[in-house]
């Protein structure tokens, strides 16, 4: 093996290592973890208190169509 | 030799860098799906709810519920401020607005709402920003028009006369006529219902109250909940 040859080698080693360490880093900042950052920690004393569960009005995801009341309406027609 | 091998691995890396930041950038700058219209419907638990001019105010008025027509009262909310909802309130003035507590009533929701365009003659039913149904409605004549403003279904009516001028069904409406102070019998309240002269649909025909035919009547009937918001417009 010549010098020359020894030195093409040696440069495309280098390159695929930098290529291979950038990736790496790449992959770091554009993850799960990158994109959702962990949220600081809630301290109790900043925590609402939760309202009695009477006070809480429940919200049911869809209203649904309802049974008709069987009568003479009085609207204006 | 080595000079450009070194220049060539370097531009790979560079344009490797350069792809993944415009891959990154353009995931990051995605818009977020539009979230659907959706409006809550507010029904009372109990017989009765107070009605109160601003929050924390002095009582306005009592509302009885279930309604003249045995349906649980319902409300539109207009404003939600967590212990104090602002309502559409089924009264005279059309358009009335008042303050209810959150513990007197439970809610639901709904992306349905139908719009009515009184010059075209039309009606569209809307779930979300998307439009389900659509057909051709009669509307009031010129002495007793249809009043344009916000509604909502205030209840779902079966008519036992189903020959009748009401058609197959009726969903009252939180207006009233602006000319009518009662008729037959009742306030002047609104309703969007079918007919039995449906060759009157696309016209000025009814006394105050929106004509749509009994297939679409029933169509709403079948999908779309007593607390829907209505808007009268054109």
């Amino acid at each position: 093996m010549n010098r020359e040859t020894h030195m093409k080698i040696k440069a495309t080693l280098i390159g695929i290592s930098a290529v291979l360490a950038l990736t790496a880093g790449l992959a770091s900042f554009s993850g799960t973890a990158a994109a959702d950052p962990k949220k600081p920690a809630v301290t109790s004393a900043a925590t609402p208190a939760p309202a009695p569960a009477d006070q809480r009005p429940v919200v049911k995801t869809t209203a649904g169509p309802n049974e008709p009341v069987v009568v003479s309406p009085s609207y204006t027609g | 030799m080595r000079t450009n091998l070194l220049r060539t691995a370097a531009a790979a890396t560079l344009a490797f860098l350069l792809t993944g930041c415009v891959g990154s950038a353009s995931s990051t700058a995605r818009p977020e799906p539009a979230s659907s219209v959706s409006s809550k419907i507010a029904s009372v638990k109990g017989s009765r709810i107070t009605v109160y001019k601003s929050k924390e105010g002095v009582a306005q008025r009592t509302i009885t519920s279930p309604n003249d027509y045995g349906a649980t009262r319902v409300f539109l909310v207009e404003r939600d401020e967590g212990k104090w909802l602002q309502v559409l309130l089924p009264i005279r003035p059309n358009g009335s607005k008042g303050w209810i507590k959150a513990t007197d009533v439970t809610l639901a929701e709904t992306a349905y709402r139908v719009e009515i365009d009184r010059g075209a003659f039309r009606f569209t039913v809307y779930d979300g920003d998307r439009a389900v149904r659509s057909g051709k409605v009669a509307t009031g004549e010129a002495g007793t028009p249809t009043p344009p403003g916000r509604y909502f279904f205030t209840e779902l009516v079966k008519p036992v006369d189903q020959g009748g001028a009401y058609g197959a069904y009726a969903f009252g409406l939180s207006g009233f006529s602006p000319v009518l102070k009662s008729f037959a019998g009742g306030p002047g309240q609104l309703a969007i219902h079918g007919t039995n002269k449906p060759s009157a649909i696309g016209t000025r025909a009814s006394h105050g109250c929106v004509r749509i035919s009994n297939d679409d009547i029933t169509w709403m009937a079948k999908n779309l909940a007593i607390g829907t918001p209505v808007v009268v417009q054109g």
